[in-house]
């Protein structure tokens, strides 16, 4: 626009008003003069027959129906637009509450051109459903296949790559222990002999038995994990993870324990959790953390605990080292920084986690001064220049 | 809401009309409102998230599809009969586009008003009846034409956004 557009305008605006100043006056007249058709268009504002004309064809609109009609054209585009889109979506809703970024977008608007994205041939697909299965006398079972295949000579574990389903049994099975293990850039789920529901994030194990003991239902984690536990009243169910332990009797939570602290949230019901001689008791909404010799309470955020249960990517005044574990767990990356990139800042946002990575670095680009490549199974992390 | 419907939701009728003022076609510049919004949400990542930083891109955006779609109609000559600006006008674009806001939040507005008070507001400043012709089209009072008035009034200036009372007093103290 030319530089005295916002002047002229703001003339006029106070020309409405009845504001203007001598001089001013002096430069609308002049403005005026210059073209016959400025004071045409200055006189167009006060017809009121116009403005009836106007409402009248607002009135002709319906907001509703063109958003559906916008839609539709949107779908008639290429498949890869629509894929596209979504990732703009994500990239709005990322944008929201992120103060920090905002400057960081002012400061360096990023050009098309320097931005480098991953190219389709280095694309990385997300994490999908699939596991391997150490059976007490350490026989391994991949449970990656489609077909679904009894796994044991009692004929009790069950499964197929999207899921294993532990079969209650009348006859007495020993207490024995099999390990569900969950590398990077997988998911999984599974039935307990209780019916107790349990979803297994990347990069984590379950112990479990093919029964249950009768005094208690006792499964060790490492790495995250939601459960959803079978109400059995005098059974309690106890989920051991690096010398916590979470007892409860029917509820669903959340427990975390990729780092040294331990993170217990609670969606539904009670549980309690004990480190050593230290206990708390959980109410739904709230979390535990446990560190070296330290157990404590507060309230959680359920949207950023249990996102990836929801199926999201939700970060909350994250750093870049905290994503960066994440999504190298689900994309199984090595992540590296070059540079100096700044470790302290803070990110906030969420994608879907079913999108390629080329979608979520599209979107921490577009918010952040930082800038990611992809050499194979590693990204390096650089800060745009 | 998404952020997207909400955007489109809150520009969309401001933009159609923006857009018919150039094209003189309704159904043609909705058209061409929603094509320019497909390209926004592609290029999300070229606009910064201010919200006038946006606005202005829409608007931006809905002048050159409308300028392209007269070319390609070959009806140049037609669209500068009616509007009689130069493409390079940018005084008139600005004005245009707060005068499309202004009609927007107008509209909005009176759709908000109890029917009564619509009716008499309409009659009265719209279309420019005198007080005594309202009272003879509606059958009421005077007092209660003066009232319902001055209740649309109160309104319009309460909801309006105060960027825009200066039009709106301007359009409406010459009637």
């Amino acid at each position: 626009m030319k530089e005295n557009t916002g002047h002229i305008t703001d003339l006029i605006k106070k020309f409405l008003c009845g504001q203007l100043a001598a001089e001013e006056q002096e430069e609308l007249d002049n403005w005026l003069k210059a073209n016959p058709k400025n004071r045409q268009f200055l006189e167009s504002f006060h017809q009121a027959k116009h403005i009836e004309e106007d409402l009248g064809i607002i009135r002709q609109l319906d907001v509703n129906k063109a958003w559906a009609r916008l839609n539709a054209k949107k779908y008639k585009e290429s498949k890869s637009f629509r894929r596209w889109s979504l990732g703009v979506a994500a990239s709005i809703v990322f944008l929201l509450g992120t103060t920090l970024l905002w400057n960081t977008y002012h400061n360096a608007v990023p050009k098309a051109k320097e931005r480098i994205y991953v190219s389709k041939k280095q694309d990385i697909a997300p994490a999908t459903s699939g596991a391997v299965l150490v059976l007490a006398d350490g026989t391994k079972v991949s449970l990656n296949n489609h077909s679904t295949k009894t796994l044991t000579k009692n004929n009790n574990l069950i499964g197929n790559s999207n899921e294993l389903i532990v079969k209650a049994t009348e006859t007495a099975i020993p207490l024995q222990y099999n390990s569900l293990i969950v590398p990077k850039a997988s998911f999984y789920k599974m039935t307990l002999a209780d019916g107790t529901k349990v979803w297994v994030n990347a990069l984590s194990q379950l112990k479990f038995p093919s029964q249950f003991s009768v005094n208690e239902r006792r499964v060790v984690l490492d790495g995250e994990a939601y459960f959803e536990v079978m109400p059995k009243p005098g059974h309690p169910f106890i989920v051991e993870s690096k010398g916590n332990e979470i007892k409860v009797l029917g509820t669903h939570f959340n427990v975390n324990a990729y780092s040294d602290v331990v993170r217990t949230t609670l969606a539904e019901g009670r549980v309690e959790v004990r480190q050593n001689d230290q206990r708390v008791e959980l109410f739904p909404g709230e979390y535990a953390s446990s560190f070296k010799d330290n157990l404590v309470k507060g309230k959680a955020d359920l949207t950023h605990d249990l996102a990836w249960h929801n199926n999201e990517f939700y970060f909350k005044k994250e750093t870049i080292t905290a994503i960066a574990h994440q999504l190298s767990r689900w994309y199984d990356l090595d992540v590296t920084f070059r540079g100096n990139v700044q470790m302290d800042k803070e990110y906030t946002g969420s994608i879907e986690r079913d999108v390629k990575l080329s979608q979520v670095l599209e979107m921490l680009s577009f918010v952040s001064d930082l800038k990611f490549e992809i050499d194979g199974k590693k990204l390096i992390i650089a800060t745009k220049t | 809401m998404q952020k997207e419907e909400v955007l489109f939701k809150t520009h969309y009728n401001g933009l159609c009309h923006f857009a018919w003022k150039i094209v003189g076609d309704l159904s043609v510049a909705e058209d061409l409102v929603q094509d320019s919004f497909i390209s926004y949400f592609k290029n999300t990542d070229q606009v910064s998230d201010n919200e006038i930083a946006i606005k202005n891109y829409l608007y931006t955006a809905v002048r050159f599809a409308c300028y392209n779609h007269i070319r390609h109609e070959k009806v140049r000559q037609k669209y500068w009969n009616i509007v009689g600006f130069t493409e390079e006008d940018n005084i008139a674009l600005e004005l245009n586009m707060i005068h499309s806001e202004v009609i927007q939040e107008i509209y909005k507005i009176i759709e908000q008003m109890p029917s009564s008070c619509q009716q008499v507001f309409r009659l009265g400043y719209l279309e420019g009846l005198s007080n005594l012709e309202i009272t003879r089209e509606l059958q009421i009072s005077i007092n209660t034409v003066k009232t319902q008035k001055q209740r649309g009034m109160k309104m319009l200036l309460k909801r309006l956004n105060p960027e825009f009372i200066p039009f709106i007093i301007f359009l409406l103290k010459n009637i």
